[in-house]
């Protein structure tokens, strides 16, 4: 007998009791999730929305002043005294209603700038440096570095705010002594000083010219020295700075004059020490001047409910000032001023809290459980955090900031993984902190999953539907993959199996060391994973790898500026073989000229310029004395080799390996030139489009090119389960991660690859003429390192998935896949089991990371030509979630083009 | 899969009615360029008063060389129709298979799947060997012989009944229903087939949406011991593929029928005793 | 007595580099808008005994202990400053 539809039901596991006539099943109505944040979180948001981003003289002013002062000095004092100066003056500015408080500068999305990092580029106006930093490249990066109009960045002076960097405002008062307390640092900025010194590595001029033709975008050591790491909260949470204060004086006795079998540097724990217990008393001094503008604020204020607040929020100042936290909001307001103070210290992007769901969990447990709190109240703080951390600006060089980061400072938040045992890790407050997500999205911070199949299905089910509400997040990254990463690569320093399991990630997507620490909380032990690591992405940044092809195949000779960048090789490159072979000797060099260079940077700003504040929270640099610069933290292993445009390259591979080395339907010479001519096409400058589909023909192409366009746009493409082309990436990944290995940073470790593009395949697109796959000149690589490039991928998310595979990913420190799905491709409940299922099948695969961004490209199109319109619309762009209106023109187009899939 | 036995007046994926692969042109991406005009043997293709490319259809539908599609340099020409080999659809299986859900499993619809019958049977039994779930859309409407050699390889099967009377049936699909009821009954009726078969009606404002061609319809149903039906409402979606194959759409101007009036078909298939989902919305 | 501007007073929180928050009122005021009567002033160098110096925007803090003195501007904000002198 045919089946009964009970028993098909039964089969599928759908509880259905069905009665002739009855009602559809429960289990498929729609889940609706509320998405408005609480009143007091939408109004401190509204004032968000119409913040500008606005940038301060007052912290470099302190450090500055206080810094001169020393000039004979240890320089580890030295910079500590700078600092606390620095801490002590900044001016407290609270609003009404905040219930978390402290900010970076004296504005709700404020920042300064470091002339003691990089004095050069907002100097440039008025001064001879400007040549000079020109000649030495990052300047033309910023000039392929376009930032959107809109949303809080000021890409022009009006009034009295004069624009720097393209994105800050800074009070035309401060401007004439910004630009003194600059030259008081020339000559001796980490980026003048390491400039001086990394001359003196031969290949030098290789690297300027490197960098000049945008091969390589951003220096590393004076850009964003630290950063893309899991910040580590327990020191100030279990010891109080009073606490660590005590530890620090305790451990000075005990080392001071000592070398302790260390004749390097064992003796300059001492110092270090010193140096620590200075940075935490202007820290203190911080906090404490909050606490009096709170208390000042209550005196005057006339509302009983609001001075009620400010008064709590004084005590709670004073309270966390010396001592540890006791209750859930004074551990919030302990993290989030530890988060900013470390910010503060350095030129950060990427600063992750981590699993912040895990560190409070022992404050939320205890207080819910005597009733202290309730989960709306948490809801509210949670939603309250993520008006907070989007507020962080990073005050960096207009082409760090929006070429790599569009104006985002990536706080993420991980979620999930496993806990210290291999279990599950996942508690309810994360439960809360993706609603949260849901009822306040905005893009800080991004959530991060990281995934095991070890995780409760109801928790994915709910990251999945946070997903549909459009927010970008979270992103899912494979534990086991990432935790694989962590033991080859750390194992020499200690890393093993359990300690992986502390994994988080750092910045928007770089799997970084941490590891567990026991939190004491009225007499329980709780066991929080926290960051052990020293930053990621440092070391070599972005190499274009279309660039880098370009190169090969017009013999060194850039093809934009004409320009020789590598000596040239004088191959014929008449074999697939020959051609493979000179872009590795290319690429080789230029990793190799870049690690030597960049090394000599960070080494300058060890020496004069290293952590302190992020040191001290770091293990083990308290108990071992040694800060950043002497591999006081457990982990020094994270120098890194970043690529983009790996898809680009791979399809033009494909493209010269079928068109011109197999078919041999026309030779390379013919190939060169159709580059050459873009195809026919004008360049996207031109027409102000950097998306492929907007490209138009130039009026004297007589269509010569249109055939060999299109056989190159048609030869075999990633993303489509087919060999040809997927195994090309699979022969790069097998030669790029590996070759890694050959390369030592200046901590005496081996590298890493890093493969993710952040916004860097818009800027680097721009400087790259055309390339054998058919992309135009100007216009985007494909983003990220395993997203198909736009409209190439024709056979449906599975075949994607299957060529994304093709390689070990564990094998690399990160991948990224980004895709871009219709809202109505995931309806309903079904919609989302969907995608759980999909997400599932490519973790299991063994796939590092993927994300999905829920927009239809109409609206995209409508955001570009309506900005007004859409100043709360968020996308994901490479690893974060961004307000649309904040991104770059090229990425925006290239988002719109991006394949949507309308059917999972 | 192309082919279909039927020719419903309303059918909304034209291009399943045919057995050969079919030359469609994409207007939206066609520049004008006039190499296809110039390079195909027959003389077929020619611009309009309009500016756009007209396809001599009497022409193109026998064409077998397709010289047009190689000098299309801008994607407005498109051949429809794939050939596999089942060792190659059975690799496209056993890779999305690691992508589905636990509920995951292979459907063949056309068109009318099972007029491939020796294809389909292969790749059925094939499913069966990899522990793949099978389903077929079908329209019942081939030799008895064929179809229950097939289904014995078949887990779930969707069936059309499009109208209870065999001459309305004929008017509306071009063929009448006594092979379609001989079809269903013998296999619902088979007493060793443990498949589930849900039937389903497409439904079309005024040509069989009354409720005496539903209640027959669900009278039917019953009498044959099944318990479910499907009713699809009309959607004009496949109107623009009507025009890419040079073909005109009479149901182009036709609404889809309303909400009320769904509910209320529901109804006469529910007071008969059997259950009835509406378009999509099913759990299975 | 002189007329402030909201962004002299302490009765306003900055919110970004051309407009703040009243507190007293809660209304979001330009910066350069004048403050009502009787908003208290902030500190700032341009207020300090220890501040000299003619240029519209640049001076010298007589309080600093480097040498030569440190410069200073008018328009800093002083309220944190251990050495601030008002006039």
């Amino acid at each position: 007998m045919a089946k009964t539809l009970k028993s098909v039901l039964a089969d599928a596991g759908i509880p259905m009791d069905f009665e002739s006539g009855g009602q559809a099943p429960e289990t498929l109505t729609d889940r609706e999730i509320t998405r408005e944040p609480h009143p007091r979180v939408q109004k401190l948001k509204d004032i968000f929305m119409e913040s500008l981003s606005s940038a301060s003289n007052e912290f470099p002013y302190w450090y500055t002043r206080e810094y001169m002062l020393h000039d004979s000095e240890v320089p580890v004092i030295r910079r500590a005294k700078a600092l606390k100066s620095a801490f002590s003056h900044s001016t407290p500015v609270i609003f009404p209603g905040e219930l978390l408080t402290m900010r970076k500068a004296p504005y709700v999305r404020g920042s300064f700038p470091m002339p003691w990092l990089s004095e050069g580029f907002y100097m440039a106006k008025e001064d001879e440096f400007y040549q000079e930093a020109l000649k030495r490249g990052s300047a033309s990066v910023d000039e392929h570095s376009k930032f959107g109009q809109g949303g809080g960045n000021v890409p022009q002076s009006f009034g009295k705010v004069i624009s720097i960097a393209g994105k800050f405002g800074i009070r035309q008062e401060e401007v004439p002594a910004l630009l003194k307390l600059a030259k008081l640092w020339f000559g001796k900025s980490v980026d003048d000083l390491g400039n001086k010194y990394e001359q003196m590595v031969p290949g030098y001029e290789t690297k300027e010219k490197i960098m000049r033709n945008i091969v390589c975008m951003f220096d590393s050591g004076f850009t964003l020295p630290q950063g893309r790491e899991v910040i580590n909260y327990y020191y100030p949470l279990e010891y109080g700075f009073d606490g660590i204060i005590k530890i620090a004086k305790e451990m000075k006795a005990k080392v001071a004059g000592r070398a302790d079998g260390d004749g390097m540097v064992g003796m300059n724990r001492l110092y270090n020490y010193e140096a620590v217990i200075h940075v935490i008393e202007g820290v203190q001094n911080w906090i404490l001047n909050y606490a009096k503008e709170a208390a000042r604020l209550e005196a005057l204020e006339t509302c009983a409910r609001q001075k009620k607040e400010y008064r709590e929020m004084a005590e709670r100042l004073e309270w966390i000032a010396h001592n540890p936290p006791r209750t859930f909001i004074e551990a919030f307001q302990m993290i989030e001023t530890v988060h900013i103070a470390a910010l503060n210290e350095d030129a950060i992007s990427g600063l992750a809290p981590g699993r912040i769901g895990q560190v409070l969990y022992p404050y939320f447990e205890q207080d819910i459980a005597a009733g202290r709190i309730t989960e709306d109240e948490v809801i509210e703080l949670l939603e309250l955090d993520r008006v907070y951390k989007t507020s962080i600006d990073c005050f960096a060089s207009v082409g760090v900031v929006g070429g790599v980061l569009s104006g985002n400072t990536f706080n993420t938040v991980s979620i999930g993984g496993l806990d210290k045992n291999g279990r599950s890790a996942v508690n309810r407050l994360e439960y809360l902190i993706l609603e949260a997500g849901a009822t306040n999205a905005m893009p800080q911070s991004t959530l991060a999953l990281l995934y095991d199949e070890k995780l409760p299905e109801d928790f994915l089910m709910l990251a999945m539907e946070v997903i549909k509400t459009g927010a970008g997040y979270p992103a899912f990254m494979n534990t086991p993959i990432a935790q694989e990463f962590l033991v080859n690569q750390y194992g020499h320093e200690g890393m093993d199996s359990e300690e992986a399991r502390a994994w988080a990630i750092g910045g928007c997507l770089e799997t970084s060391p941490c590891t567990w620490k026991p939190l004491h909380l009225n007499g329980r032990e709780y066991w929080i994973p926290g960051g052990a690591g020293q930053p990621t992405s440092v070391g070599v940044h972005f190499v274009s790898m279309p660039k880098v092809l370009e190169l090969t195949l017009f013999n060194g000779i850039d093809q934009n500026t004409g320009e020789k960048v590598y000596e040239p090789h004088n191959r014929s490159l008449d074999t697939y073989e020959a051609l493979e072979e000179q872009f590795k000797k290319y690429w080789k060099e230029t990793v190799g000229v870049l690690t030597l260079t960049n090394n000599i940077q960070h080494d300058i700003w060890r020496k004069n310029n290293m952590a302190i504040f992020s040191s001290l929270l770091k293990p083990d640099c308290l108990d071992n004395g040694h800060l950043i610069n002497e591999l006081g933290y457990r982990y020094n292993a994270t120098f890194n080799v970043e690529s983009t445009g790996t898809i680009t390259f791979v399809n033009s591979m494909a493209a010269l390996k079928k068109m011109v080395y197999e078919d041999r339907e026309l030779n390379l010479e013919e190939m060169k030139t159709a580059l050459k001519e873009n195809f026919g096409f004008r360049d996207a400058h031109e027409i102000n489009s950097f998306s492929l589909a907007d490209q138009e023909k130039r009026d004297d192409s007589d269509n010569r090119w249109d055939k060999l366009h299109f056989k190159a746009l048609q030869s075999p493409k990633y993303g489509n389960d087919d060999h040809y082309a997927d195994s090309i990436l699979l022969e790069w990944e097998n030669f790029f991660c590996p070759d890694c290995k050959n390369y030592e940073s200046l901590y005496g470790h081996t590298m890493y690859p890093c493969q993710i593009s952040v916004s860097t395949h818009g800027a680097m697109g721009s400087a790259t003429i055309a390339s054998p796959d058919g992309r135009l000149s100007g216009t985007t690589f494909a983003d990220a390192s395993l997203s198909a490039y736009p409209g190439t991928d024709k056979n449906g998310p599975f075949a994607l998935l299957n060529s994304a595979t093709v390689w070990d990913h564990s094998m690399s420190q990160n991948c990224q896949l980004n895709i871009k799905v219709h809202p109505s491709a995931i309806n309903g409940h079904e919609g989302a089991k969907k995608l759980l299922d999909l997400t599932r099948a490519y973790m299991r695969k063994g796939g590092f990371h993927i994300q999905y961004n829920i927009v239809d490209s109409k609206v995209l199109k409508a955001a570009q030509e309506h900005p007004e319109n859409y100043r709360d619309l968020m996308v994901r762009v490479a690893g974060f979630t961004q307000y649309w209106v904040e991104i770059g023109k090229g990425v925006q187009d290239e988002l719109i083009a991006r394949t949507e899939y309308e059917g999972v | 899969m192309n082919g279909c036995p039927l020719n419903c007046i309303w059918c909304c994926n034209p291009e399943g009615l045919f057995r050969s692969q079919v030359i469609m042109y994409k207007e939206s991406k066609c520049v004008c360029c006039g190499n296809c005009i110039k390079r195909c043997p027959h003389g077929a293709v020619s611009i309009t008063s309009e500016g756009k490319l007209s396809f001599n259809r009497l022409f193109c539908d026998v064409c077998q060389t397709h010289e047009c599609l190689d000098t299309c340099y801008h994607g407005g020409i498109e051949l429809i129709g794939k050939i596999y080999t089942p060792d190659q659809l059975m690799r496209i299986f056993q890779r999305d298979r690691q992508f589905w859900g636990p509920g995951g499993g292979v459907t063949f619809s056309g068109g009318e799947p099972l007029i491939q019958h020796a294809f389909v049977l292969e790749m059925l039994k094939r499913c069966k060997k990899a522990y793949l779930h099978t389903c077929v859309e079908t329209t019942s409407c081939l030799s008895t012989d064929h179809y229950m050699t097939l289904m014995q390889y078949v887990d779930w099967v969707f069936t059309d009944l499009k109208h209870m009377d065999s001459e309305k049936h004929r008017e509306l699909t071009g063929v009448g229903n006594a092979l379609i009821l001989k079809n269903i009954e013998t296999l619902a009726r088979q007493a060793n087939w443990d498949g589930f078969i849900v039937p389903r009606i497409p439904i079309i404002p005024d040509l069989n949406d009354s409720d005496g061609n539903i209640g027959a319809t669900a009278d039917f149903v019953k009498s044959i011991g099944l318990e479910v039906i499907n009713v699809l409402p009309f959607h004009r979606f496949g109107e623009s593929k009507y025009r890419q194959i040079g073909k005109f759409y009479r149901f182009a101007e036709q609404k889809p029928p309303l909400t009320e009036k769904m509910q209320h078909i529901k109804e006469v298939v529910e007071n008969r005793g059997l259950v009835c989902f509406i378009g999509s919305d099913t759990p299975f | 007595m002189e007329k402030l501007t909201y962004r002299d007073t302490r009765n306003y929180a900055p919110i970004d580099v051309t407009k703040g928050m009243d507190l007293l009122t809660r209304e979001i005021v330009m910066a350069d808008a004048e403050a009502p009567e009787g908003y208290e002033p902030i500190p700032k160098c341009k207020l300090c005994t220890n501040f000299t110096g003619t240029d519209t925007f640049m001076g010298t803090c007589e309080a600093s202990m480097n040498e030569p003195k440190f410069i200073a501007y008018p328009d800093m904000v002083a309220t944190t400053c251990e050495m601030y002198q008002a006039m």
